[in-house]
């Protein structure tokens, strides 16, 4: 029976107007670049951004991973799968290396990506300089002026008050030199990855209508004081699964409230540790 | 950019400077019009014909009744607005040579920065209230390209310190201070990098008497140790007269009277003047 949506969903000619934005983003690294956000089958805020880019660059060859917070098997995850497959007919992984696009929320898998592969992020607030100033006319003049000072004093009182940087997840980096960006609610685990990435990293906010990217090898520099560094999460334990010690740990309490363990965030990362140990890999 | 202030020219110098607020007409261009409002577009001047110069360490009077236009001044002095017509040149800024309102956007935010502060008399204009106040230094600070915190808290806590805010209070938010600190905040944000000029708005009102007396007092002492120059804008003759050495007295967007500030109390020769000054309770 034929399909009644066109292929990957979205028509041609919003697709033309995305991959158009996204050449933009690519010429200009960390720039984000404002698009013409599409209505999708699910709500704003749950990966449009994400998933506008990812329709409008699938191919019929293509074979894609889809992600929440590590997890491929979320919610989140498995509808988004579920509608791609179903406009786009093709084939999904859950290994990151077997995958051409990599829809992700919150994560960049532990997995080290290749060339050619594109990361594509769900973002929920692109705009590094909102919370310090509402107007979008004087953000984008901030930006032009490169006056981020505003972002630093946040992290400066961060440091006045608690004595370090206090910013989890979504924090500050520039691209290339020029651009301020905020990379997502990835964790600061995740930030040092996109530093000269071998890989395409797409940033999507459909609620925001903005896209913007980071090309390959290009620099990624995180927001840091000459004498209060950028500091990765640390860990005190490994994987109580797959033994790692070099993946993104999610705490996980038990059912007495006492006991805690932690666990790879990134599932298949864990799952495929996990199958190489029985095989004896490891 | 930037260059040591020559004692012979000029800090400042401001050549017909104007501030039209409206579409604006050609009509609004005649000169002779008395009226500041043109009939034609409506549109009304805030300053016209502005001509003044501040020397290196000298502090300029500007005084006036309200709506006379000195707020409109500092205000496109500080890039707050950009004027209408005419020019400004700043003697650290490529020795003076360049008009500053025809710097790039880049030039003129450092030129904010860098070599001018600004207190406004609203202090909710000039400074961020959910920010502690050493943040606020700190701001000015970063936007300098300084990048170590250790450095800014010290800078800030000895700016803080000499403005007389209490050390146990330095990284609260001005939101909790009265408004005698919150100016004194103020005053230390816009010198955190040193500029050779201050511009001050009204600096005094809404203060009560004693409050306003220290701060006076604070100005003065900066303005002796530091050798800046400064801009003085006020409808207060008193705070003219302790703070100045030369006035402006500006009437309906012009300059009517300039001189040495004792001339200008004691001897005024234009009947504004004479008006404002014989209007002292």
């Amino acid at each position: 029976m034929k399909s009644p949506y066109n292929f990957a969903y979205l028509d041609e000619g919003s697709k033309k107007e995305v991959r158009r934005a996204v050449l933009k983003a690519v010429a200009i690294p960390g720039f984000q670049v404002p698009f013409g956000s599409r209505e999708l089958p699910i709500g704003r805020g749950w990966g449009t951004g994400g998933l506008q880019l990812t329709l409008s660059l699938i191919g019929p060859t293509d074979r894609i991973k889809v992600i929440d917070q590590g997890d491929d098997d979320s919610v989140n995850a498995v509808s988004i799968r579920n509608l791609v497959v179903a406009t786009a007919h093709i084939e999904t992984t859950d290994m990151s290396d077997q995958a051409t696009i990599i829809q992700s929320r919150h994560r960049i898998p532990d997995e080290p990506l290749r060339p050619g592969q594109i990361l594509i992020l769900q973002v929920p607030q692109p705009e590094p300089l909102r919370p310090v100033e509402p107007r979008e006319r004087e953000t984008r003049r901030m930006h032009a002026e490169r006056d981020y000072s505003a972002v630093w004093l946040g992290l400066y009182e961060d440091i006045v008050r608690f004595g370090q940087i206090t910013t989890g997840a979504d924090y500050p980096a520039v691209v290339h030199h020029r651009y301020m960006i905020k990379p997502t609610p990835i964790p600061r685990w995740d930030l040092p990855k996109l530093h000269q990435a071998p890989f395409l990293t797409l940033f999507g906010a459909g609620r925001e209508r903005k896209i913007y990217a980071i090309p390959p090898y290009t620099d990624v520099e995180p927001v840091a004081f000459e004498d209060y560094g950028f500091e990765t999460e640390k860990f005190p334990v490994a994987c109580g699964l797959c033994g790692s010690r070099e993946a993104y740990l999610d705490e996980v309490l038990g059912a007495v409230g006492q006991d805690r363990t932690y666990q790879c965030s990134d599932t298949a990362y864990c799952r495929k540790r996990r199958d190489q140990m029985e095989k004896g890999n490891i | 950019m930037i260059n040591p202030v020559s004692h012979e020219e000029p800090l400042l110098r401001v050549d017909n400077l104007g501030k039209r607020y409206g579409t604006g007409c050609p009509w609004c261009d005649v000169d002779e019009a008395e009226d500041r409002h043109c009939v034609y577009c409506g549109s009304v001047w805030g300053c016209r014909h502005i001509d003044l110069e501040v020397f290196s360490g000298e502090i300029l009077g500007i005084v006036g009744e309200s709506g006379s236009g000195k707020t409109s001044l500092l205000r496109c002095l500080y890039f707050d607005e950009l004027p209408t017509q005419g020019s400004a040149r700043l003697y650290p800024y490529h020795e003076g040579t360049v008009n500053i309102f025809e710097a790039s956007s880049q030039d003129r935010r450092a030129i904010r920065n860098r070599f001018m502060g600004m207190v406004y008399q609203n202090p909710l204009m000039g400074l961020r209230m959910a920010f502690s106040s050493s943040g606020n230094v700190a701001e000015k600070l970063i936007a300098a390209n300084w990048f170590h915190v250790g450095s800014m808290q010290k800078r800030a806590t000895d700016l803080l310190s000499v403005m007389e805010i209490p050390l146990s209070r330095i990284h609260d938010a001005p939101s909790t201070f009265s408004g005698g600190m919150q100016q004194r905040v103020q005053i230390a944000r816009a010198l955190a990098n040193h500029p050779p000029l201050l511009l001050l708005d009204e600096i005094t009102s809404g203060l009560d008497l004693s409050v306003q007396a220290r701060v006076l007092d604070l100005i003065r002492r900066i303005q002796r140790e530091w050798h800046i120059g400064m801009i003085v804008v006020s409808h207060d003759l008193g705070v003219i007269r302790l703070l100045t050495d030369r006035t402006v007295v500006m009437k309906d967007g012009k300059i009517v009277e300039q001189g040495l500030t004792d001339q200008i109390l004691q001897d005024p020769q234009h009947a504004f003047t004479q008006m404002l000054v014989h209007s002292l309770l």
